[in-house]
């Protein structure tokens, strides 16, 4: 679990993070999504005990993490976007060193050294020099290092960055893994595909302050309440699709293409069934008609202010 | 805390720089150094003709120990000097932070770690040495005393060097202040001798090892005055390194796990004992008899033996104000979140705010210690001192003027505010002294211009009311920079861009 209690970030001149007051219950995977400088690194850096903050308090499964950092780091992974490893170690003496250093029990470091190997694809690379590694595959040990020691809760600032396709769906995979095993999860990203299909709950930071914090079911019910996005599409004969919804109460915002269509309906289900109803009623030979399902990049336009990405 | 020996940042490093390539290189380049050394000092003694063994044996024990405490120090120096910088260059330092590895046991493994090699070297060739010193005569434990003293002095030079590292932003900056550091310390043992600060010496350890190779004289005396006592050599070098060695392991445990714009190397009381105790050492170390010798030229010796303290001691706090201000400047974060929090006049003493206060307290405290010193000074009746009040308010006006204006330049955007505050304030003396000398009209304009806008001639004891008025301006400038200190932090906040 994770708490931030009125975590604050104040430089000389400047507010980095504004008091934030966030709680990530076990098990969830938190994406915290805003634009560059938003504070999602800033926030990171502090949960994980790297930057002292100016107010404020952050436990990690009830430890403060910048009053006892020795005990609260046993339940820590971290990964920052750009980092090196030591290029003059093995690959299994880097993460073998990483164990010791967390204090893991000295006769189960040499089995959990080479699961994680496995786990991250690099059994081949075993007894190689890091020096020699690819940046995907280092990018790899690198998490391997950030779950030797089985951390309680990951942190993760952008980890895909510098990741090949192939190397972010083995990370995605390692990750939905890991959150189904129960770890807590915050991560961070501004290419919001990222997280799309494994994050439970998101934040959304701007200039400092976390404008929304929720889970994404929410989230979308709270949207869905308000209105939800449809898309259709028929065969193309003549007939003024755009005027035939228009003229059906609930729908807005209609936006046409050729034979295909996307509006907004604010209404109940059967409401919507009215609609496509409407529709063939008019003779619009429709080929599809359903819900757009809402992306994470859907809820973070909903609900930022639209700060530039 | 670890096993020394299983201290996973020690055994990273022994990985890292002991590949058995490596090591097979440097065993045999180091071996076959030693033994050329040997044969050619053979062979220059067969030639000169020297038919005593001994005598060339003590040469070559000379020549190896010397060429490993040069290889030893300077290299674990150089590699501790550059180690944290680099690890925050290549942005791998913050896993270390967010292991479960304290401060204390991340040093031991940076300590021993990152000069691991050149231990190897030395310990690999220790034995020629050592076989050629027992042959040529030398007692057994003098030869241990040199190598215990190189690993002292090793330990003290690594942590000065992890010191640096840990402040500077660039690796290559850390060998600068390297050399700097290195010069300073051999000029001021080499100087010692002549002074009345003879026990500095023992900063140089030879002059502390010779006696236990028979080789005491004058020059290099078996004894040194500390604290008024006769005291081996050896004891005051094991006394200065073990203390200063205390000093960095205090800053380096303090500030080893903090983001580098967070480092303040010492908390406000330990500020205090800082100053305390470099008034005591300086005490200790100076020698009031042979200050006493020194002033017999005088109409009355103990009185300007006196005068001369009192003016050593006035310098020496100068410096301390300086050391202390800047060792305990608030970071601008602190200071800002101290400045909104503060409720009253106590608060002023807080560890975030401001550092000024603290300064002020140092000197009362110094002018205590004063009065200790003096009154257990022998061979100086207590009637001959005065007390250096005046110097002392004067030389805090100052100190805190500039402690106030370097701490404005860190609440600025200038990058690496402090390095240049201190700049500013180096140029700005020059820029006095240099000014003054070219308007000049007569040795008493120049001297009360000196007095009004440097503290100088508060060391003298003369132009008081020129001294007076400088101090009123330093005084008013003060106010002043405490004034933007405050208008700075009222401004409203910016949100992040």
């Amino acid at each position: 679990m994770i708490e931030f209690q009125g975590l604050q970030k104040e430089y000389a001149e400047l507010v980095a993070v504004q008091p934030l007051h966030v709680s990530i219950p076990e098990g969830e995977v938190y994406g915290l999504i805003g634009p560059n400088g938003a504070g999602k690194t800033t926030t990171i850096r502090m949960a994980c005990g790297l930057l002292t903050p100016t107010a404020g308090h952050v436990r990690i499964n009830g430890v403060d993490v910048h009053a006892d950092p020795e005990l609260a780091q046993r339940d820590i992974g971290y990964l920052s976007d750009f980092f090196s490893v030591y290029d003059d170690l093995k690959v299994w003496e880097y993460l073998d060193y990483f164990a010791h250093a967390y204090k893991m029990p000295g006769d189960r470091i040499a089995a959990r050294v080479d699961e994680v190997i496995g786990e991250v694809g690099l059994e081949v690379k075993h007894d190689s020099l890091i020096k020699g590694l690819s940046r995907g595959m280092k990018q790899r040990l690198g998490i391997a290092r950030a779950i030797i020691h089985k951390p309680k809760v990951l942190l993760l600032d952008e980890p895909a960055s510098g990741l090949d396709p192939k190397a972010r769906s083995d990370l995605r995979n390692l990750l939905l893994s890991l959150r189904d095993e129960g770890t807590t999860v915050l991560i961070s990203s501004h290419i919001l595909s990222e997280l799309e299909g494994f994050c439970t709950s998101i934040g959304i930071m701007e200039k400092g302050v976390m404008v929304y914090s929720g889970r994404i079911e929410a989230i979308s019910t709270q949207s869905a309440a308000s209105f939800r996005v449809v898309r259709l599409s028929w065969l193309a004969n003549g007939n003024d699709v755009k005027s035939t919804l228009e003229a059906v109460t609930g729908v807005s915002d209609v936006v046409t293409q050729a034979s295909e269509a996307v509006f907004r309906f604010a209404g109940s289900d059967e409401g919507l069934a009215d609609v496509l109803a409407s529709l063939l009623a008019h003779g619009v030979r429709v080929l599809s008609f359903g819900e757009v399902k809402q992306t994470v990049e859907d809820l973070y336009l909903k609900l930022s202010k639209n700060q530039v990405m | 805390m670890v096993n020394f020996w299983e201290n996973p940042e020690l055994i990273r490093h022994v990985r890292m720089e002991m590949r058995p390539r490596r090591m097979i290189l440097a065993a045999t380049v180091s071996v076959a150094l030693c033994l050329m050394a040997w044969i050619l000092s053979a062979q220059m003694n067969n030639l000169n003709g020297h038919s005593n063994d001994k005598e060339y044996l003590q040469v070559i024990f000379s020549l190896l120990a010397g060429g490993q405490a040069a290889i030893l120090i300077l290299w674990s120096f150089s590699s501790c000097s550059q180690a944290i910088s680099n690890e925050r260059t290549m942005k791998t330092f913050d896993f270390l932070r967010t292991t479960r590895l304290t401060s204390a046991e991340l040093l031991t493994g940076m300590l021993f770690g990152v000069p691991v090699m050149a231990y190897f070297v030395t310990t690999l060739t220790y034995g020629i040495s050592a076989l050629a010193g027992l042959m040529g005569g030398f007692p057994l434990e003098a030869i241990l005393a040199t190598y215990f003293f190189l690993i002292v002095v090793t330990v003290v030079f690594s942590l000065a060097g992890l010191t640096i590292s840990m402040m500077v932003a660039k690796p290559r900056a850390g060998i600068g202040v390297m050399f700097a550091f290195v010069w300073a310390f051999s000029i001021l043992g080499s100087m010692a001798p002549q002074g009345v600060f003879p026990a500095l010496q023992s900063l140089l350890v030879v002059p502390a090892l010779m006696p236990l190779f028979g080789n005491a004289d004058v020059m290099i005396p078996r004894y040194v005055s500390f604290f008024g006592a006769d005291v081996p050599q050896w004891m005051v070098t094991l006394v200065l390194y073990g203390s200063f060695g205390a000093w960095l392991i205090v800053m380096l445990l303090r500030n080893l796990k903090r983001e580098r714009e967070d480092i303040k190397l010492l908390s406000r009381w330990q500020g205090i004992g800082f100053a305390v105790y470099m008034n005591l050492l300086a005490f200790g170390m100076l020698d009031i008899h042979k200050l006493l010798e020194e002033c017999v030229y005088a109409k009355d010796a103990a009185l300007e033996a006196a005068n001369l303290a009192t003016g050593g001691f006035v310098v020496l706090n100068f410096f301390i104000f300086y050391a202390v201000g800047l060792t305990t400047l608030s970071t601008p974060e602190r200071l800002k979140h101290w400045w909104r929090e503060r409720s009253n006049l106590a608060s002023y003493f807080s560890d975030d705010g401001p550092s000024w206060p603290w300064v002020v307290l140092v000197a009362a405290i110094a002018l205590a210690l004063f009065a200790f010193e003096s009154s257990m000074s022998p061979g100086i009746p207590n009637g001959k001192w005065t007390w250096p009040v005046w110097e002392i308010v004067v030389l805090l006006t100052f100190a805190v003027r500039d402690v106030m204006f370097i701490q404005w330049c860190t609440l600025t955007r200038m990058k690496d505010a402090v390095g240049k505050a201190v700049a500013f304030i180096l140029l700005y003396y020059f820029a006095v002294v240099t000014v003054l000398a070219m308007f000049q009209k007569s040795e008493k304009i120049w001297q009360r211009g000196l007095a009004i806008l440097t503290p100088v001639w508060a060391f003298f004891g003369e132009h008081r009311d020129a001294s007076l008025a400088g101090a009123v301006i330093q005084v008013a400038i003060t106010v002043a920079l405490g004034y933007l200190i405050h208008q700075r932090f009222a401004k409203k906040i910016v949100l992040r861009a």
